[in-house]
């Protein structure tokens, strides 16, 4: 069963992807993925995953939409793309989607168009820059309850105070109770960055 | 008067009985003589035992089904949906099946212990 573990194997995995997605003639779609996978391609992370995580479509109109469900030929193109290269039954997946409740940090999508390629004729993926998957990091670090591995993802990638600015800007941004800031800050202390947020 | 000795003195826990998880702990200690775990205790993978759950350290779980097909872990992971109005209070919380490969081929889960067989 294989894995990703660099750029080229995700973009091995999407090719792979788009070719069997213009094999059935689907309707072109454009990704935003994040995750380990986009932190992999933009060479910020050095563990391996065994999934691509999407977290909206973009519509004609540059907005993003939560993925429900990918349309018959994807759901297709994706088995078979799994299937031809020993990967996982759904490793390419709309899991994170969830996230867009919370939206996303200002500019995020317009920076994702600078990671942005086409598989084919059917497939455009765009990678989320490293300061918004920060940001995305430090939220999920911040999970009550498995917070954790987020939290040791982001000692891996090691982000400047800039980039934890950054973070905090979106994070402050949502309405949040007492213990929710002053549970940001702690993890701000981790960091030696505690003074870039008062509670 | 002579005393009849238990056989948890004899290192026989839970009597003669044969179990399913006494024949699983024996396969496991066979493979684990010829597979030894390393210095850190970490289970190589040829030690490994097809549909057995293992305890140990992963990023997503402690516990974890080894898919020997696959040569992945499985485990359940939940993610939390919280908001932070109302932080700490979960508002709901989804569990999925992830998988994990063995640090030993660069992945996140390091088996240490056998837990049991799944149900055959």
């Amino acid at each position: 069963m294989k894995d990703f573990g660099s750029r080229s194997d995700v973009e091995r995995a999407l090719t792979e992807l788009g070719r069997q997605m213009a094999l059935r003639d689907a309707d072109h779609i454009a990704v935003v993925c994040c995750g380990a996978s986009a932190l992999c391609v933009l060479d910020l992370l050095a563990r391996r995953t065994l999934d691509i995580d999407a977290i909206g479509l973009i519509g004609s109109n540059e907005e993003i939409a939560s993925i429900d469900r990918f349309s018959p030929e994807v759901n297709d193109a994706i088995a078979a793309a799994g299937l031809s290269l020993g990967l996982l039954p759904g490793w390419f997946n709309g899991a994170a989607s969830a996230v867009l409740v919370r939206g996303l940090p200002v500019g995020a999508l317009e920076r994702s168009a600078g990671h942005a390629k086409d598989f084919g004729p059917c497939l455009t993926v765009r990678f989320m820059a490293r300061m918004d998957l920060i940001a995305l990091k430090m939220y999920a670090a911040l999970d009550p309850g498995e917070g954790r591995r987020h939290v040791k993802d982001l000692v891996a990638i090691d982000p400047s105070r800039e980039e934890l600015l950054h973070g905090i800007e979106w994070i402050g941004s949502l309405p949040s109770n007492p213990a929710f800031k002053r549970s940001l800050h702690r993890l701000l202390e981790g960091f030696d960055a505690a003074d870039l947020y008062s509670v | 008067m002579k005393s009849k000795k238990l056989p948890e003195e004899h290192g026989r826990k839970g009597g003669r009985a044969r179990t399913a998880a006494k024949s699983l702990a024996a396969r496991q200690n066979i493979l684990l003589r010829w597979h030894r775990p390393g210095r850190d205790g970490v289970i190589p993978p040829a030690a490994l035992i097809d549909g057995a759950w293992y305890v140990g350290e992963g990023r997503s779980a402690s516990v974890a089904y080894w898919d020997h097909t696959r040569k992945t872990f499985h485990t359940l992971s939940a993610n939390s949906w919280f908001d932070p109005a109302t932080y700490p209070e979960v508002t709901k919380r989804t569990v999925r099946i992830k998988q994990e490969r063995h640090v030993a081929a660069g992945g996140t889960f390091a088996p240490r212990q056998i837990l049991s067989a799944a149900a055959s």
